[in-house]
Order: C-alpha cells, then structure tokens, then sequence
C-alpha cells in the first residue's frame, strides 16, 4: 500500500574497536516522518550520516528509490541534511547559501531568483536574502538551513538534532513549523533527536536507539504506551521497572511474586508459565497506593519524599530491597508524606524484556 | 552610567598601553622620520650627509637601472610568493587535517629551522647545491646525471633559497585558518550537491582566504627586501631592492638614496597591506 521510498538493511559500522551499529534494518514509506529517539552515543548521528554518504558503511546495503546507494557520495544521491550546528556558509549570504545548490546544478538565474523566493516565503525568511549567517538568530539560521536542504527537493530529508541549540520556546514553535512543513511538501523526513516530547510530538514513526541498534520501531502511542523493553520505557516517558518471577498463572492475568510482595498483570497472550521472569513497567501517573494490601497486590513501600513538579506531585518511594519507584498524581492534596508506609498498586503495566524463552513457548503452542 | 564607565576602561587602557607608544616611538617612530628626513637630504662628497633639501634622491629611482632592480625584486618576490602558495597550501591543508600526534611532528618540522641562524641554513644550502655539492653527487651516484649540473649561484638557487626560507611563513598562516575551518560546512556543501573539488573551491579555499592572504604577504613582503640569499645564493649575478638598498648604505654610503629607496620599498608594502584589509575586510592580520 506504502510505497517504500528508503530502505537499510543490516548495516554496520565500526570505528576502530568500537562497534557503533550493530545490524540496523528499516524500510521508510514516502511522506513519512521517522524519527531516530536515543541518548548520545547510540549511534543514530552515524546512521545518519551513512544514509547522506558522509561515511560508507562496513556492512549492508541502503536503498533509495529502490537504487542502492550504498557507496555513492554525497553529492550523487537525492538526500539532503539539515546539519546540527546549521553549517550555513559563513561567507555567503542567505540567498546564496539556499541557492548553492541549484547553482551547482546550472539552474537557469530566473528560476533561481523564484525558487529562493518561495523557499524562503516558506521558512518566513522573506527579505532576509542579504543577510549574512552571522547577522541572523540561531532560529533565523535553522530556517536558512531548512530552506538550503529542501530547494534541491530531495526525497529524503536528513535532519540531525536541528533544534537542539535553539531555546525551549522556540523550539515547541519550530517544531510545529517543521511538521507543517513536512506534510505541506509531502518529503520523507529522518529526524534525530534525544528528545523525547520531540520525537513524540512530531513523528508517524519512532525508532528507538541504544548503544547501536534498535530498542523498539513503531507510532508515538505504541512507543508510549506499549514500550517492549525497559529501555524505552524509562527513556520515552520515565517509568517504573519492576523485576519478578511468575508465580500463579490465571486466564487473562497472573501473579509474579516480587522480593517485595505480590502484584497481579495482564498477561496480554504472551504464554508466561510459572517460574518465568518478568519484568513489568508501570508508568508513574498508574503508580496507586493505599495504607492497606489489596488482594492483587501487596507490594510494599516506604514514602521518601514528595515534591511538586508542574502542576503534578511526585511521590518517591522505597522497596524494601532498595530500589526507588515514583507516583505522579494531579491532586495535590493527597495526605500522604515522607516516612508513611504504603502498599503499591496499579491500574494498567506493560510486561518488557519478554525473555526468549517465553515466547519460545508461544510457539510451542500455535504448532 | 554605562558611557561613563566604558570611557573609563578606555581611559585605563590608554594607561596600560603607554609602555607600547613609548615603546614604538623610540624604535619605530623616530628611526622613521629620521630615514624619511634623510632621503630628502643631499649626499657629501665622501661620507655622510649635508643638510640641503633636494628631491634628486627620487628622481634617481626612475633611472633605467635601479628600475629594473625594482622589477626584479617584484618578479622575483611574485615567484617566490606562487611557489611557496603551492608548497604551502597542500601541507597546511594535510597537515590540519592529520591526527594530533602526527600533527605536532609536522609543525615541529616547520618551526625547528627558525632556531638556528638564517645564515648558517642558508650555507647548508650552498653545501647541497654547488657543483661538487651532496645533490650533484647524489644524482650522479644514481645514475641520473653524467656530470654535475651548474644550480648554485644561478636565479634557480637564488629562488630555491627564497621560498626554502619563506615557506614556513606562508604554512604556519594558512594552518592557523586551515585548523579553525568548520569541516562540517564542506559536508554541507557535498550534501548539497558538490563534488570533492567543488566542495573545495566554494567552500574550503574561501574560508581559509584569510591564512592565504596574510600569508601572500607575510612572504612577499620579506621577500622584495631580503638581499643575503641572492648575494650568497646568487653570486652576485642576482641584483634585488634589498641587495641595492645594503650597497648604497655600507658599500656607496650614499645614505640618502638608500634611505630614498627604503621609502619606496617600504610604500609599495603598505599598499599590498592595504589591498589584503579590502579584500578580507579586517583590521587585524590573521597571525601576525
């Protein structure tokens, strides 16, 4: 149905001893908005670069269009960057920094003149054309770099943290900015960033990244909502991760038996059979608590601290094996304090880190 | 407040500068008016000078043979900047972009021949270059050569001698803007659609045309004025402004025409300094 405009498959990159990408494999439909979401040094600025030609993989295969492009150079392929520092030609003006490339390509002066025009009506930069980059604001400079990367109409656009210098403001309005302007082109965007409100306010796609490959690829809400690893769960919204053993399996739930009591969890089809870890991730906003067991839960806690952060309190908590855990809540008139002891429950957890052998099981059954 | 303050801190300034004006007043000023006063002055008929205003001292200048000079000095200079431009921008440009170890080795190399004496550097050259010199048997121990060709006291040596001398310079100031470049804008300019040498020659060589420039004159300059290479190197057969400027002041002892000389020399490099503030429009001279 999606027409796959880029595709990596399997690649690899190694900078001396260090392995930066382990074997990352995506297809990219047409128009979308994929963003890369990991902490520094996971490796999504090298894949990146890899997909702009600014390095050659050591393994796998990129294609564009459906043409590999694998060892092409930069200039050779249809992809444009927008880079992290802008990277604007310090000795050009506006309009000959977006116009570099149709001049490289002999564009004819006339069209030139109209299609900065409009590139720059575009970014909101009309009149701007004489401006050197160092006359020009850390916004003015991104929309200049915007513009520069889009003119050549490229089927993909790489853009590489291009908000990160820009201040908190000014980077929730770009941000709107950039969206519109993805969806008014119709351009693939690539999108980096360690952001995560970013990621998930912009994206038809996340795919998170850690320590070189990919954590979980799915829809800001899947990513959200339904992280599948502790990893994503605690980067993309912070989260709870709690570590037990299945102890009683019923039809739709099971019990897992914790250091620190019990807790009942959806199984969500996934065939957990007694005796096999779990992991569980409870955001802190469905973190409950109540002064006495319930008869799902008994899982116990020492309140260390309450502190109120935007309109919500946070409660911090202490298992008794040392391991702190939070509750978000919006009233903030709940009558609890440091030193209070509570039982801890929750109305919904995402089961992460699914062990192999688990869904080894699985198989066993559909044969 | 804030004028009042700033014109305060421009007033201290002015103090803590002064050592500088006297400085440059004892040893720059002076000397320079007192050259400038002695071109005008007319020559004794055995030594020294009479105070008698004459403008002979630069009407002379335009006599055939002393303008020929000039036009020698400048070929020469315009040469000798060319080629170390050459040598000099291919090893800033690597040697930039080599790892730091590496790169402390290289710039040890450039910068070592300037503690030992120009002089004695140039001697080694004589001992490499002249007919029976290590080159010629070098080169005729390898077969290349039959017998040993003439290099030493010929324009070639004189040149060779030259940019041997000056290319440090013309590296050192094209490293410094080579160092600071922003590589990433050169990958912009390949995203965008360049290749290598297009990438190279929009973006890479007009952001390192400040190191050029200051170090086009950091070369030609030195070079209309130095006269013991071409006096060593030459022969004697290669007459520069330098080398006239050193015969008419301890060889003729016509020190007014020298001094007459100087000033001209001296015109001709403030006009090219003059050129390189327009062209780069700074104020400053990048590593100087």
């Amino acid at each position: 149905m999606d027409e796959i405009i880029l595709e990596f498959k399997n690649l690899k990159k190694r900078f001396g001893d260090t392995s930066v990408l382990n074997g990352i494999s995506l297809a990219v439909n047409k128009g979308e908005f994929v963003t890369f979401l990991g902490p520094s040094g996971c490796g999504k600025t090298t894949m990146l670069r890899l997909l702009a030609g600014l390095e050659t993989p050591d393994e796998g295969e990129i294609l564009l269009n459906g043409e590999n492009i694998t060892t092409k150079q930069p200039h050779e392929r249809n992809v444009n960057t927008v880079f992290q520092n802008y990277a604007l030609f310090p000795h050009m003006n506006v309009f000959q920094n977006v116009a570099y490339s149709l001049k490289l390509k002999k564009v004819a002066k006339t069209e030139i003149q109209h299609r900065v025009k409009t590139m720059l009506g575009l970014v909101q930069l009309t009149g701007f054309e004489k401006r050197m980059p160092s006359e020009l604001s850390g916004g003015q400079k991104q929309r200049v770099a915007i513009a520069r990367a889009l003119i050549n109409n490229p089927s993909v656009l790489l853009l590489d943290e291009p908000l990160g210098a820009l201040d908190l403001q000014l980077r929730r309005q770009m941000q709107v900015e950039l969206k519109r302007l993805q969806k008014r082109l119709g351009i693939t965007f690539i999108y980096i960033t360690h952001d995560q409100e970013e990621a998930l306010n912009m994206s038809n796609r996340i795919v998170v990244m850690n320590d070189g490959h990919f954590e979980q690829v799915g829809t800001p809400s899947e990513i959200y909502d339904r992280p599948k690893t502790s990893f994503v769960a605690q980067f993309v919204g912070s989260s709870n991760i709690l570590k037990g053993v299945v102890q009683e399996v019923h039809q739709f739930t099971a019990d897992a038996s914790f250091d620190y009591g019990l807790a009942r969890f959806d199984l969500d089809d996934i065939p957990f059979r007694q005796g096999q870890p779990v992991t569980l991730s409870v955001r802190g906003e469905n973190l409950n608590f109540s002064k006495t067991p319930l008869a799902t839960s008994t899982i116990y806690a020492k309140v260390l601290e309450t502190t109120y952060l935007a309109g919500q309190l946070k409660i911090i908590m202490k298992l008794p094996n040392g391991q702190e855990i939070f509750s978000l809540h919006h009233s903030l008139s709940t009558e609890i304090s440091a030193g209070d002891e509570v039982y801890c429950h929750w109305s919904s957890a995402q089961i992460v880190d699914i062990d192999p052998s688990v869904l080894a099981g699985k198989e066993d059954e559909t044969k | 407040m804030k004028s009042q303050s700033l014109r305060h801190k421009k007033q201290t300034n002015w103090i803590l500068a002064l050592p500088m004006y006297i400085f440059s007043l004892i040893f720059v000023v002076i000397p320079l008016i007192y050259v400038i006063i002695l071109s005008f002055l007319t020559r004794d008929e055995t030594w020294g000078v009479v105070n008698e205003f004459t403008l002979s001292n630069f009407i002379r200048i335009f006599d055939k043979v002393y303008l020929k000079t000039f036009l020698d000095s400048i070929q020469l200079a315009v040469l000798t900047t060319v080629i170390c431009l050459l040598l000099g921008y291919p090893f800033a440009y690597f040697m930039a972009k080599l790892k730091s170890k590496w790169k402390n080795i290289c710039m040890l190399l450039v910068v070592v021949p300037f503690w030992t004496n120009a002089l004695i550097r140039i001697y080694g050259w004589i001992i490499l270059l002249r007919t029976k010199g290590i080159l010629n048997e070098f080169l005729i121990g390898i077969g290349i050569l039959d017998k040993p060709i003439k290099i030493l006291y010929t324009y070639p040596a004189v040149l060779i001698g030259m940019v041997y001398s000056l290319v440090p310079f013309m590296i050192l100031s094209i490293y410094s803007s080579v160092e600071k470049m922003d590589w990433t804008v050169v990958e912009a300019a390949r995203d965008l659609g360049a290749t290598r040498f297009q990438a190279f020659w929009t973006t890479t060589l007009k952001m390192t045309l400040p190191g050029i420039l200051s170090g086009v004159i950091l070369v030609f300059v030195p070079s209309v004025g130095l006269f013991f290479i071409s006096d060593l190197m030459g022969g004697g057969k290669v007459m520069l402004l330098g080398n006239l400027i050193k015969n008419e002041l301890m060889v003729a002892r016509d020190w007014p025409f020298g001094a007459a000389l100087s000033i001209i020399m001296m015109c001709m490099t403030l006009i090219f300094i003059g050129l390189y503030r327009k062209v780069t429009h700074t104020k400053d001279l990048e590593g100087l």
